[in-house]
């Protein structure tokens, strides 16, 4: 190819969150980064900047009607040159070196196709299907039969669309918004129709925005007994109005030679995902799906040899991931390891993992019942002041001994990685911690069945191996070493980051926004892209549309796909297919799981079937919580004064979902009760310490919790 | 020119902890808990590992124990990036065996240090660190220092390096080395050469200078007396003598026409090389005759005091063996009732010598002094000329006043100043000028053949000094060969036998130098006619760097050694004179014999601004000279020996066109700084050279040359 090889045009980021909300027209954008709040956007999608020019963040997530303003996923295009090695973002009149010509930037075509394949698809059954499903796993609606059938009726599939950012800013992907593509929409729903799955727009930055549905969710069944919600996961003849699906772009430029406008495709499509409200947007889970991709790109993109890799970690064993042939073989050495001379950062690397358990008190009352035990003060077991000197700047050899001692403690206390049904510490090692429960005191994948269990959520191998060198004494603190902002400068790889921090890293179950199928390299093409089905990008299958600007390049030959092909690429849907339907169930039920951890092979045993009473008497069980950063449990409200003020001081700690049973009855209750829940914000400066309150709860004081009644006892899922 | 002694210099240790906190600044971050671990004692300092990296490699171990962190060679080039600022090992080799311990910097040549190990510093962590390398570029570590008020230069990191190298020691095991790093980084000063300037520049190929009389150092002057007094021992026959060529002038001499410059320049040649023939770098000097100093507060003229007499004891003793009484002899003794000692004083004439002892004393006069000795004014001439070889007796440079009521009663009229007599003067700074600001050669040096004429420099400045330097003996006595009746220079037969015709003569040729330059192209009518009796054509004498000379009032040249590579280095102060700096017209720094480099190199010259930077020329532009740029010749393509800085000059019978890389000189203007400078108060200068790669990098080939010099011109 004739391009100038310096010069790179990009989207970014390469995954990023759009979330529902039940407002027709308000919406904020995404956080674009982890513990923020979400940016402020007008009418057109454009960032709102204070007056010294920082973005404006969000404080109300709702609007004037108490509806849930939906979140824009913002991508934008930057280019990487010689002159700009840490990218910048594209601009008008910029020249764009194209394939054999070159000339201004005058425009930006975006495509962006989102589906939801939910209903077609596979049944979620815990982990069973992330390694490929057994030829007799069960289909969702196994009762529509025909292929085709399955196409029209239960893929949600509206088209791509196709705007600039010049004339045509905005789409729909709306039934009949698409004459020219044959959509496929849902039969009429209850108890709430689905005809969009969202919308897009360009700003005034050339920048697109992705919104996605507004939390409709309904079957079409109309037998007496419905609608009504069955399982957590799976529920016959519904559907939602998440999706997922690729962001494409071409660069449209005035070619010099003619001023004919000629176009270049942005290489590598992006990966919007439609999920959820974020109920709780400062507060990060304890696993990201950044910790998850940065575990996958170290251990199978090559994305940080000198952490992960082949030995000496000197570079001369280093490989070009970029090359395929290359990557494919140092995936397959053996000899790859992780550094033992790998020294992790404190605060970049460490404290992360460290400090987000102590945050969970302002969404559960687990916490505190049990006297805040991950507290970051001065006299805390996670206080920095201890945990985080390396011990040959400790000058005190007992104080030496004993900081070694509380970074080994809480490193010993983490479930290794594939000790995910251990629940106690065994080990003889230490008889201090002979007992003590292995952290994170979380559900796993799979705590409900007998097929593949993993009763408990573990940190990704790269966590715990970092964990290990800072217990060990090898890390850098930065603020000590006067490094604090001091990092690698990939400025566009922190758009990356800032893309996929807020989404939940586990455990799937099936999971919030995503599933398992985000650990599987083979969906990716490279660090932070997910791998695209060629069919679904415009313009690549199709050499011949698209030339002309202004002539829709949505040409498709193929419908989507019922089945996987990962080798080819993911199409619209492919992601949130694993997904919960509706999402409003498992949602619902995902807030604490009784776990029968008798035996570490088994989630679920009879005894009473065989007689055996000693087991029946003496079988242990723990209780453990989902994701509360994502599905608050219990939350802090502040009490009201007679005019309905807060009143300074006073508050309670009440349960999130008040009035909402964890049922199947409650579930159903919550597929238009979402709505209706509060967000937990950090409110700062009232006392030395922050706190996060509950706001924007609907019918609460004011109708008195339509909700409230006698909670029915308590269940698991299933 | 005095040599100042530095004050203890810091040894390589000190320098690398020195250059480390500079760096670091107030703020120090925890390095592992060491601190400045730099300060360390050195036996710890050797062994510190810092985040699993030992700071100081092991010597001559391949494999560390701590962690391997040598990175793979990436990069191969014919001219090499290490050791930077030495010397390529062969010639530093070479250069030992022939002057021992001159050079002694190449890597593997250095036996001083049995712990030498070639490469130690590259594979140290702090060196890594400090250069950004694997993995302290990110993939572990930011670069060292951390938290630092600036990064350690290039240049710093790499004489960190060779401190590592040669084995870390807190003594310099070889302080020369030391001291040549230090001048390559312009640390330490530059200072002028035990030699003579004219020694140090013929050396390197260079011009030698005729400086003004009054420039030289006492040991130049010292030998140029001591060549002079050789030619005078010969006689007259001896066409080696100093009376032959006096002769020469009187038989041959050219006035009058276009010949006057050129003959006298190809006598002044001439002359010059028989005295070379005795010293090789003794050349003439010139009697700036124009400048006001020779013209006293009462009006009288005078000479240089480097062609006065004057009386050393022994020269009073060997008076006394000729006769000289010894009252008279306590009196120059100051021995007598006046106390005051005439040993060592100067005096233009021997007449005036003998009114200052012995009239007050003894109310005697040169005449009834010297006159009634049998033999000893014989013995006084013979003394003084021995003492001084550019006295001459026959000189009579008239005072104007005399408190003698008898004194030259004989004569009245030869009393008195030129005004008092001619109503006339020494040429001014202003007569010069304007004989400077003619156009055509006509009129400045004389007509040809066809329409003989005086030009205006020989008809006035240069006759009349003539006849003042000669002037009329007060003392006159007819018959008598000692007091004849006008001295050596009045006359053009006998000028050539007086050692001041030198200067004069050097100072008449100064002059056509001078409107040479400023008129280029305009010379005598015949050039191909024969300049008798040297064998020259006038057409040999349009340039006179042909005969190996230029004029400069005050030369300052300082020798760096080509194989010294630089990156900023420093002279010394000039020691200049007031004089010099009252009366200079010029100033330019020249850079001599830069070899040419492979790479090409962005050089600025300074005036007193130490460690100069990328941008300090335009900070400071009051201290800057000017710059250039020495163009490279490119990476290597030759085989062993291609990259070789070229000779200085070919062999006699090389008839090939002289090797392309031949080093050269760079010349700058320093007029317009020396000026801004001393308006600013600086009172000496001294010279500051940054040399910088073309892309603004540190470089990797470095500057050299043989010397820098700034060199004042009247």
């Amino acid at each position: 190819m004739e391009n100038n090889s310096t010069t790179k045009y990009q989207i970014h980021p390469g995954i990023a969150v759009a979330r529902v909300g039940d407002s027709p027209d308000s919406f904020y954008l995404a956080p674009e980064g982890l513990k923020k709040l979400p940016i402020e956007c007008d009418a057109a999608g454009n960032p709102t900047k204070s007056k010294n020019g920082k973005l404006n963040r969000v404080h109300t997530f709702k609007d004037s009607k108490q509806r849930i303003k939906r979140q824009g996923a913002r991508f934008g295009i930057y280019v990487t040159d010689t002159e700009n090695p840490n990218g910048r973002p594209i601009q008008l009149d910029d020249i764009i070196q194209g394939v054999a010509s070159k000339g201004k930037l005058v425009d930006i075509e975006w495509t962006v196709w989102l589906a939801n394949k939910k209903s077609s698809w596979y049944q979620f059954k815990q982990l069973e299907g992330e390694h490929g499903y057994a030829p007799d796993h069960p289909l969702r609606n196994v009762i529509v039969t025909d292929p085709d059938e399955r196409q029209n009726m239960l893929i949600i599939d509206p088209g791509p669309q196709t705007i600039n950012c010049t004339k045509t800013r905005s789409a729909s992907f709306a039934k009949g918004e698409n004459p020219d593509y044959a959509q496929t929409f849902p039969p009429p729903l209850r108890p709430n129709n689905i005809d969009t799955l969202g919308d897009i727009r360009t700003n005034d930055s050339m920048e697109l925005v992705v919104l996605g549905g507004h939390g409709n969710s309904g079957t079409y069944l109309d037998a007496p007994d419905q609608p009504r919600i069955e399982s957590y996961a799976n529920n016959e003849g519904w559907f939602d109005d998440t999706s997922d699906g690729p962001v494409t772009a071409k660069l449209i430029y005035a070619d010099e030679r003619d001023n004919q406008y000629r176009y270049l495709e942005v290489e590598d499509p992006s990966w919007v995902i439609v999920g959820y409200p974020r109920y709780v947007p400062e507060l990060a889970d304890i696993i990201t799906m950044d910790d998850v991709l940065v575990d996958v790109n170290t251990r199978e993109f090559a994305a940080n040899q000198y952490l992960y890799g082949v030995a000496p970690f000197n570079k001369s064993t280093n490989i070009d991931p970029n090359i395929p042939n290359d990557l494919e073989d140092w995936r397959s050495d053996p000899r790859k390891e992780y550094n033992e001379d790998y020294y992790p950062y404190f605060y970049r690397d460490i404290w992360p993992i460290l400090e987000r358990p102590n945050a969970m008190q302002w969404v559960t009352d687990v916490l505190v019942s049990s006297n805040l035990p991950h507290d970051h003060g001065p006299n805390g077991t996670f206080s920095p002041k201890k945990i985080g000197v390396p011990p040959k700047t400790v000058e005190d050899p007992e104080q030496r001994a004993l900081f070694n001692y509380m970074r080994m403690f809480i490193y010993r206390s983490v479930r290794p990685v594939d000790e995910t049904n251990k629940f106690k510490f065994e080990g003889r090692v230490d008889g201090n911690m002979t007992g003590y429960p292995l952290m994170p005191y979380l559900s796993g994948d799979n705590p409900l069945s007998n097929v593949v269990p993993s009763k408990f959520l573990t940190l990704t191998e790269t966590q715990i191996f970092l964990l290990k060198q800072w217990a060990e004494g090898k890390f850098i603190n930065e603020e000590l070493e006067m490094l604090k902002g001091v990092d690698i400068e990939k400025p566009l790889e922190s758009i990356d980051k800032g893309g996929v921090e807020n989404i939940l890293g586990g455990a799937f179950c099936p999971g919030a926004e995503v599933g398992w199928i985000i650990r599987n390299p083979a969906i990716y093409a490279k660090p932070y892209r997910v791998k695209a089905d060629p069919a679904t990008i415009p313009g690549m299958a199709n050499s011949t549309a698209g030339n002309t600007p202004g002539v829709q390049s949505s040409h498709f030959e193929n419908m989507l796909s019922l089945s996987d092909n990962f080798a080819k690429g993911l199409q619209p849907g492919d992601i949130t297919k694993r997904s919960a339907l509706p999402w409003q169930s498992d949602f619902n039920e995902c807030t604490s799981q009784d776990i029968n951890v008798t035996y570490k092979e088994w989630n679920l045993i009879y005894p009473k079937n065989i007689g055996d009473e000693f087991t029946e008497r003496y079988q242990e069980k723990t209780t453990a919580l989902w994701w509360p950063v994502h599905r608050p449990m219990q939350v802090y409200r502040r009490n009201l004064d007679s005019n309905g003020n807060p009143i300074s001081g006073s508050e309670d700690q009440v349960n999130w979902s008040r009035g909402i049973p964890e049922t199947n009855e409650g579930d159903f209750k919550m597929v238009t009760a979402w709505k209706d829940m509060g967000f937990v914000i950090k409110e700062q400066n009232i006392e030395p310490e922050v706190k996060f309150f509950e706001q924007e709860r609907n019918y609460d004081f004011d109708i008195n919790d339509q909700y409230a009644g006698s909670p029915p006892p308590k269940k698991t899922k299933k | 020119m005095a040599k100042k002694k530095n004050a203890t210099p810091l040894s390589r240790y000190d320098r690398v902890k020195l250059i480390l906190n500079t760096a670091q600044g107030d703020q120090v971050p925890d390095y592992d808990g060491y601190r400045r671990f730099w300060e360390l004692p050195i036996d710890e300092l050797k062994e510190v590992v810092i985040y699993g990296i030992r700071m100081i490699a092991k010597p001559g171990e391949d494999d560390s124990d701590i962690r391997p962190i040598t990175p793979p060679a990436d990069s191969g080039g014919c001219c090499p990036h290490s050791g930077a600022m030495l010397p390529p090992k062969e010639e530093v080799k070479e250069k030992k065996d022939k002057e021992d311990g001159g050079s002694c910097c190449g890597g593997g040549s250095d036996s001083g240090s049995d712990d030498y190990s070639a490469g130690r510093g590259a594979t140290s962590g702090l060196i890594i660190g400090l250069r950004g390398e694997f993995p302290f570029n990110h993939t572990q570590f930011p670069p060292l220092l951390w938290g630092a008020e600036s990064r350690v230069s290039f240049t710093d990191i790499q004489f960190i390096s060779d401190w590592i190298d040669d084995g870390c020691h807190t003594v310099d095991a070889n302080p020369n080395k030391q001291k040549l790093l230090d001048l390559a980084a312009g640390i330490i000063e530059h200072q002028r050469s035990e030699k003579t300037e004219n020694e140090v520049r013929a050396e390197n190929g260079q011009l030698m200078v005729r400086k003004n009389i009054e420039d030289l150092t006492a040991e130049e002057l010292r030998r140029y007396r001591a060549a002079i007094k050789k030619l005078r021992s010969r006689s007259e026959l001896d066409r080696r003598g100093f009376d032959y060529w006096g002769r020469v002038h009187g038989n041959s001499c050219q006035h009058g026409w276009e010949k006057f410059f050129p003959w006298h320049r190809c006598l002044m040649h001439g002359f010059e090389q028989e005295i070379q023939d005795i010293d090789p770098y003794a050349t003439l000097s010139y009697w700036d005759w124009a400048n006001p100093m020779y013209t006293m507060k009462n009006g009288e003229q005078t000479i240089p005091v480097a062609f006065q007499m004057w009386l050393e004891d022994a020269d009073v003793n060997a008076l006394q063996q000729a006769g000289l009484a010894k009252t008279d002899a306590d009196l120059i003794r100051g021995k007598g009732s006046n106390s005051k000692s005439y040993i060592g004083i100067h005096f233009t004439t021997l007449d005036e010598f003998c009114y200052k002892v012995f009239w007050d004393s003894k109310q005697k006069n040169y005449y009834d002094f010297i006159g009634k000795v049998a033999g000893l004014k014989q013995a006084f001439f013979t003394i003084l000329e021995d003492r001084n070889p550019l006295w001459s007796p026959y000189r009579y440079l008239t005072k104007k006043t005399y408190t003698d009521p008898n004194r030259y009663y004989k004569n009245p009229a030869i009393m008195g100043t030129l005004i008092d007599r001619y109503h006339h003067h020494y040429p001014t700074q202003d007569d010069m000028d304007q004989i400077l600001a003619i156009d055509n050669f006509t009129q400045f040096g004389g007509g040809n053949v066809y329409n003989q004429s005086f030009g205006a420099l020989d008809m006035d400045p240069h006759n009349t000094i003539h006849i003042w330097s000669g002037g009329s003996n007060p003392n006159y006595e007819k018959g008598n060969p000692l007091e004849p009746s006008t001295g050596y220079m009045l006359n053009n037969l006998t000028a050539g036998f007086d050692p001041i015709f030198y200067g004069h003569h050097a100072n008449i040729d100064r002059y056509w130098a001078m409107w040479q330059e400023k008129h280029p192209g305009l010379n005598p009518d015949d050039g191909n006619s024969v300049l008798t009796p040297f064998n020259l054509l006038v057409r040999d004498t349009y340039n006179y760097q042909k005969m190996g000379y230029e004029y400069v009032m005050s030369p300052n040249y300082f020798p760096i050694g080509s194989e010294l590579q630089s990156t900023r280095l420093k002279t010394a102060k000039l020691n200049i004179s007031s004089r010099v700096k009252k009366q200079y017209k010029k100033a330019a720094v020249r850079l001599h014999n830069v070899i040419q480099p492979n790479q090409s190199i962005i050089v600025r010259v300074f005036l007193n601004m130490d460690h100069p930077e990328k941008d300090s020329h335009i900070k400071h532009p009051e201290n800057f000279v000017g710059g250039f740029t020495v163009f490279g010749h490119g990476q290597c393509i030759g085989s062993e020996g291609h990259c070789d800085p070229a000779p200085r000059k070919t062999r006699t019978h090389d008839l090939r066109e002289q090797h392309h890389n031949t080093p050269s000189n760079y010349n700058l203007d320093a007029t317009k700084c020396i000026q801004q400078l001393l308006s600013k108060g600086d009172d000496d200068f001294h010279i500051n050279v940054l040399a910088i790669g073309t892309d603004g990098q540190d470089l990797t080939d470095m500057l050299r040359m043989d010397g820098v010099s700034l060199d004042f011109k009247q």
